[in-house]
């Protein structure tokens, strides 16, 4: 038998733990089409169509990084799409989603790539801070912060590298103190996308420096406005500044907002992230703001590359790795939501989310050629292929790096033997003193 | 603009009948056609188990794509995705002899021929009696129409057939040819017997130890007008649907082959040990493994995709070149990587991992070969 479980029953299993969610079950093809039909109308009759680039290609929409402005706009949207049951969608109704699949969400993004709809800026918020909520935080904390976070009014943001270490997450050094009814939070975090427009965090830090490192972990939920916290840019390659560090000066935190138990925060860390790995392998490749196989496609036209069998090639192999990751991501998402596949394969999305980016962008350099690294002032559209080349770079260590990744899928998914560890058994104190 | 994407528009998993006949058809196989026997058939004269094969009838091997009123039926009434099952189990075990071939003729004469024509072969395939094999490739020649030399001309006397088609598999053994060639109408498919006056077959020697594949030479073979499946003004769109259903059975059969090297050298890592520990927790091997795990969901992914565009004659069959360009090029990685992870014992001929890379081998070049596939997904794409 085959240790990947790979053809998994349609059956009608809930996923345990959830409250009134059917984002486990598999939907009839007829009530996908249904719904598409639906979204398909609503969208055109209240939502902005995507204009289009000078190359004849879709463009514009709200950055994934967008000015106070337009993160005004963007929330008008997200209301509007909440309100109409359009965000959340695979959500459980009691905390504002509508309960249904998350093949309804994909279909409904699939009619939604052609509207101005604000998904690159609510996205992390609601799938991977939202989702982690509804799985790992009690009945009273999915109810008072989920539909916020729905609506748009929240934006939430996750807070676990730190300047000493990303990867190797544990080793995290944010102090939470027990103060009475309060933790006291000091510490510094790094690599948050997007966290200084975000109002909220879901943060691990340390709350046993006796124990083992991954036993002395709490997850809090920091609300941003609060005094102490210091969020600052960081500018980036590609001369963004959507990731920011942070810094926390005696942060007071309500005790009510532990996620989990005290020292039992590595379990919900572990858990946030692989929502975020299903997640981002699930739509990171196609929603964001890169450009995509049909740019390429009229890139080679215009450059004449189109003739050339070598680069039509190259071109259809990237179409044809970018169509079978979605069947992939289908298949797999739909399987760990059905518990029929281990949520390490999620991994396995992000991985070959990132891979595909890598190679949508080099391959877009390489077919500009030389109006890809010069161009005249104002040739945004020249300038687009050294962008998504230098932004690309962060799809394999952004939210784990492919290296993390293949350790993950490796020993969590396919049972292959742990990394050897120094400092695992070890007070996180002594670990320290080393 | 190419807004096209294949829409998923069924549930990608296998409903409770069709896993349970998956399991069937994987115990019968582990019971009767173990990989042994594999080396044991490269020294038989026939090259396959006909004992086996006539239980494999009784499994429903043939029946999946005829109609009920010859004989046939399917287990969940797609019958594509239902053969995909078997095409993919009988990859695991390397099973030698033309299933997926005999399908393809069943196919063909189902779909596009005459009821006299499936009355008087269908049931006679479906029980294990008659095996087929399709003669569409010629030396040299592309597996779509451009491949197409041999000409088919019609007199009084009958249709005549003169010209050599290779990779024709079993053509040794094989009772019923389906001959694809060029007409002054159009394309033609033919129904010839092997032992028909003309036929000439030359054996070839094959990469693939588990399958026989054979030269057939035509020298002025005559059949009758009966013989002609379908119809010349859609023989073009019947070659290209019947090499889409072979290409998908085929992908089938390499995901089947690829998941079996897997999961025995998966296997094979957690057990042998180097430097006092087992090969699979070096971070080299496990990051192997990963990335291997992600090309087999890739590759069960696009299978089903093209199955069902088959199932549903999608007019494009985009989503089956898009298949094969993936899993041509993905098997045969998997397995090299798999033979490297074995070290020394995996070069050895003892070894069954040899057996697979001579299949993933052969399925990347046979039905077209990945260059050949990304060269009609561009143009489908609008490149």
């Amino acid at each position: 038998m085959s240790s990947l479980n790979r053809h998994a029953p349609s059956t009608d299993l809930l996923q345990p733990g959830t409250i009134g969610d059917a984002s486990a079950t598999v939907p009839e093809a007829s009530h996908l089409r249904e719904f598409r039909e639906q979204a398909r109308l609503w969208l055109s009759e209240n939502i902005a169509p995507l204009g289009r680039c000078e190359d004849g290609t879709l463009g514009g929409g709200i950055p994934r990084d967008p000015s106070l402005e337009e993160l005004a706009h963007a929330r008008d949207l997200q209301r509007k799409l909440f309100d109409a049951g359009y965000s959340g969608i695979s959500f459980p109704i009691d905390f504002g989603g509508q309960g249904l699949t998350i093949d309804h969400e994909r279909v409904f993004l699939e009619e939604a790539r052609f509207f101005e709809v604000p998904t690159d800026v609510f996205s992390v918020s609601i799938n991977i801070l939202g989702k982690s909520l509804v799985e790992y935080g009690t009945y009273e904390q999915c109810k008072r912060y989920v539909p916020k976070i729905l609506s748009g009014e929240h934006i939430w943001v996750q807070f676990l590298s730190e300047p000493s270490g990303g990867s190797d997450l544990a080793g995290l050094l944010t102090r939470a103190t027990r103060d009475g009814d309060s933790y006291i939070v000091n510490g510094q975090k790094t690599w948050s996308t997007g966290a200084s427009h975000c109002d909220f965090a879901i943060c691990a830090v340390r709350t046993d420096w006796e124990a083992p490192k991954y036993k002395g972990i709490s997850v809090l939920i920091v609300d941003l406005h609060a005094q102490g916290v210091d969020i600052r840019p960081i500018k980036q390659i590609d001369e963004g500044t959507e990731f920011c560090e942070e810094f926390f000066t005696d942060v007071i935190v309500p005790v009510e907002n532990l996620i989990g138990a005290e020292n039992d925060g590595w379990r919900v860390t572990r858990g946030l992230l692989e929502i975020e790995h299903e997640w981002v392998g699930r739509s990171g490749f196609g929603t964001n703001n890169n450009r995509g196989v049909d740019e390429l496609m009229a890139l080679a036209r215009r450059t004449g590359k189109d003739l050339d069998t070598g680069y039509r090639r190259q071109i259809a192999a990237l179409y044809v790795a970018s169509q079978v990751h979605l069947l992939t991501s289908v298949r797999v998402s739909g399987a760990i939501a059905c518990g029929k596949m281990n949520p390490g394969f999620g991994s396995s999305l992000k991985l070959g989310s990132a891979l595909l980016q890598h190679w949508r962008a080099e391959l877009g350099l390489a077919l500009a050629g030389n109006s890809g690294v010069m161009w005249q002032e104002g040739d945004e559209l020249s300038r687009s292929w050294s962008q998504m080349l230098l932004s690309s770079r962060c799809e394999s260590i952004a939210g784990g790096t492919n290296e993390v990744l293949r350790n993950n899928i490796a020993e969590r998914a396919l049972g292959l033997p742990r990394e050897p560890s120094q400092d695992r058994e070890l007070p996180f104190n002594e670990v320290l003193k080393r | 603009m190419a807004e096209t994407q294949i829409e998923v528009m069924v549930n990608p998993h296998l409903s409770e009948d069709q896993e349970f006949f998956q399991s069937t058809t994987k115990k019968y196989l582990a019971a009767h056609a173990p990989i042994s026997r594999v080396r044991e058939l490269a020294q038989d004269p026939l090259g396959y188990d006909l004992a086996a094969w006539r239980q494999g009838a009784e499994l429903g091997w043939f029946s999946m794509l005829v109609p009920e009123a010859d004989g046939g039926g399917s287990v969940s009434g797609n019958g594509v995705v239902d053969l995909t099952i078997i095409a993919e189990e009988l990859g695991r075990v390397l099973f030698p002899g033309p299933v997926v071939a005999t399908n393809v003729v069943a196919a063909a004469i189902a779909r596009f021929g005459t009821s006299e024509q499936a009355g008087r072969w269908l049931p006679g395939i479906v029980a294990g009696e008659t095996v087929a094999s399709w003669a569409v490739a010629e030396p040299d020649g592309q597996w779509d129409e451009t491949g197409v030399a041999m000409i088919a001309q019609l007199d009084a006397e009958g249709i005549h057939l003169s010209g050599t088609k290779t990779a024709v598999e079993y053509g040794d053994s094989v009772d019923l040819l389906l001959v694809t060639a060029r007409s002054s109408d159009g394309v033609v498919h033919l129904l010839v017997p092997r032992d028909a006056p003309g036929v000439t077959v030359v054996p070839l020697e094959s990469m693939d130890l588990a399958r026989r594949f054979c030269e057939v030479q035509f020298t002025d073979v005559v059949v009758p007008p009966s013989s002609l499946v379908g119809n010349p003004v859609d023989g073009e769109t019947e070659l290209d649907s019947l090499l889409a259903l072979a290409t998908a059975l085929q992908c089938a059969e390499t995901l089947g082959a690829m998941e079996q090297t897997f999961d025995f050298t998966l296997e094979y890592s957690k057990d042998r040990r180097a430097f006092g520990r087992p090969i699979g927790s070096f971070q080299v091997i496990k990051h192997h493994f990963a990335d291997m795990a992600l090309w087999l969901e890739s590759a069960a992914a696009a299978t089903a995709a093209a199955a069902e565009a088959v199932q549903i004659g999608h007019a494009s069959l985009e989503a089956v070149s898009v298949a094969k360009a993936y899993i041509g090029d993905r098997a045969v990685e998997v397995v090299r990587e798999c033979l490297q992870i074995h070290g020394g014992i995996g070069f050895t001929w003892e070894h069954d991992i040899h057996l697979f890379l001579r299949r993933v081998e052969s399925n990347r070049a046979i039905f077209g070969d990945p260059e050949f596939h990304l060269d009609r997904v561009a143009e489908v794409v609008g490149l």
